[in-house]
């Protein structure tokens, strides 16, 4: 949904993403600090949607495997993985979270306007208008 | 004024009262978050152009 919405607004809309791994959810940190490794390697967002499709299978094998499954180098993302190299920039992400107020994930802020759940694309097309409305002063 | 409609007057206030509590719990988080969102950005982690007038952030979980 969110891809939709970059193509319509293709030079209007950037997506920031940020890690709030759930502290219920056992295999989440690991999985978002694999994905940082990934990015490492210059495949961010390809390792993003292969977890996302690929949830709930977490464990370091299958991190591992995903990473390979993408080309990505073996030795430099499990060394990246295992010194657990991205893991205070994802603290970092959390507790700005955690300061704008986020209770459970998704959240989306939409220039600033807090949108939380699995909204709609109208939700997110309202909010983006709205933004380009005040940005132009109409 | 009797005593019928001050007791009425009173259930009025009451809940008006808690009508208006009940918005600002509902509506101050919210107003709080729009206004306080500060992030950190890493450009790995940008789909889009750098310079677009309109930023999402996502907050999210793999799991």
């Amino acid at each position: 949904m969110l891809d939709r919405i970059l193509k319509e607004y293709p030079s209007q809309v950037r997506l920031v993403f940020k890690d709030f791994p759930l502290d219920f959810h056992a295999l989440a940190r690991s999985a978002h600090e694999a994905a940082r490794c990934a990015g490492a390697a210059g495949k961010y967002w390809e390792y993003h949607d292969r977890l996302f499709a690929a949830q709930p299978a977490f464990s370091r094998d299958d991190l591992i495997r995903y990473a390979a499954e993408l080309g990505i180098a073996r030795e430099p993302f499990v060394q990246c993985l295992d010194s657990r190299r991205f893991r205070a920039l994802i603290e970092t992400d959390i507790q700005e979270g955690l300061q704008a107020g986020i209770r459970g994930t998704p959240t989306f802020f939409v220039n600033g306007r807090p949108l939380a759940g699995a909204a709609p694309y109208e939700a997110f097309k309202e909010l983006i208008e709205e933004a380009l409305r005040e940005r132009t002063g109409r | 004024m009797t005593r019928r409609s001050w007791i009425t007057g009173l259930w009025t206030l009451l809940a008006l009262l808690a009508v208006g509590f009940w918005a600002l719990l509902v509506l101050l988080p919210a107003r709080t978050a729009s206004q306080s969102l500060s992030i950190t950005l890493n450009p790995v982690m940008v789909k889009g152009p750098l310079a677009a007038p309109v930023t999402i952030v996502e907050f999210s979980d793999y799991q």
